[in-house]
């Protein structure tokens, strides 16, 4: 997209503290001066590596992971891509969130605290696109 | 008490989770000291999920203290905070000396001067029968509370009370939701949890970061010819 400049991208690999960098990433890169869109940013990417790597590879170590961090006028926008088992449709959550079950909540987290976020399955093969865009606040 | 401290995230929920339901089976109640968390993600969340199914199916007593704003946001986030006994106590209080509870103590002393001259001898009343039959009547009632006013023996009735609608004991067995915050052990004062600082977080500088090691793009075994590995 014309609006959208690219501000870094990183290799990472499915395993253990990938969440953790993939977190430092794209904080590190998007250099956001709103702390609440950080920590928004934060928890949608630790819940978005966390699916790759658990559901995506399986849990298997050494998964491709690319972190691209864009600036965009209106905020950011984070695209995660990775090379695993692709689902056909986006991801469904769990509708109410309020059932004391555990697990399954992190595609709602993901859905709360992301203005906009997209599933796209890659159509030439393995893996999928995930794109999250964050406004920035009023304040910033 | 279980001092939950740092990042719960993939990586290190299952040690988490460990300790929360060995807690719940040596203990009735437990509490987790949640105030140190920097971050937590659904991963953690879900031990505290699954620990507060074990705590309910056993009658345990789980409760989460001064959950740390990631914590809060989270449960809010997840709906998940009416579900949990959430207590938020200043840490570090020192216990108040007697009389020195936080309010004005009631201005009555005993002996004081109130004004009146009522003889205490003077309000012996000759009453027969069960004490219980008998209730001061309606509409002499406020008269009759007042304790300079009109007290006298003929302002009472003895009218057969009528039976209960309700137990008497339900006005004052009201659970109060679990989504209050209830306090701690008296008589610590409740404060509310300081905002984490959050300010440094944006400031993360990658060529100083350990835990992020960006050369880890080389050509991997199984995904060699993937353009993905071409940054």
């Amino acid at each position: 997209m014309s609006d959208q400049t690219l501000l870094g991208q990183v290799l990472l690999h499915s395993g253990p503290g990938v969440a953790a960098r993939a977190r430092a990433c794209a904080l590190g890169l998007a250099q956001l001066e709103d702390s609440s869109v950080a920590e928004r940013v934060e928890l949608a990417v630790s819940e978005i590596i966390q699916n790759i790597w658990r559901h995506a590879y399986q849990g298997r170590n050494r998964g491709p992971i690319k972190l691209s961090v864009y600036d965009r006028s209106d905020g950011i926008e984070i695209q995660i891509e990775d090379r695993g088992v692709a689902l056909s449709n986006e991801p469904v959550g769990r509708e109410n969130s309020a059932e004391l079950l555990p697990g399954g909540r992190g595609i709602m987290l993901v859905r709360s605290v992301a203005n906009q976020y997209e599933y796209r399955p890659n159509p030439q093969g393995a893996g999928a696109l995930q794109v999250l865009v964050f406004e920035r606040g009023l304040t910033t | 008490m279980i001092q939950a401290s740092g990042v719960y995230d993939i990586d290190n929920y299952e040690a988490f989770r460990t300790e929360l339901l060995a807690a719940l089976k040596e203990q009735g109640r437990v509490r987790v000291d949640l105030s140190a968390v920097t971050f937590m993600d659904s991963s953690g969340l879900s031990c505290l999920v699954e620990a507060l199914q074990v705590a309910q199916r056993d009658g345990r007593e789980l409760i989460l203290q001064n959950p740390s704003s990631k914590v809060t946001e989270l449960l809010d986030l997840s709906a998940l905070s009416a579900l949990f006994t959430i207590e938020v106590v200043k840490v570090n209080a020192a216990a108040p000396a007697a009389g020195e509870l936080g309010f004005d103590e009631p201005d009555v002393s005993v002996g004081e001067d109130w004004g009146g001259d009522l003889d205490l001898d003077d309000l012996s009343f000759d009453l027969d029968g069960d004490l219980n039959d008998w209730q001061i009547g309606e509409a002499d009632a406020p008269a009759a509370l007042h304790p300079m006013d009109g007290i006298e023996p003929d302002i009472l009735s003895a009218s057969k009370p009528e039976p209960q609608s309700s137990s008497p004991t339900e006005s004052t067995s009201a659970v109060l939701p679990k989504s209050d915050v209830q306090r701690g052990d008296f008589p610590a004062p409740v404060t509310p949890v300081t905002a984490t600082d959050r300010s440094s977080k944006n400031n993360l500088n990658l060529q100083e970061s350990p835990a992020i090691d960006l050369s880890e793009g080389g050509p991997l075994e199984d995904y060699d010819d993937d353009p993905l590995n071409r940054l």
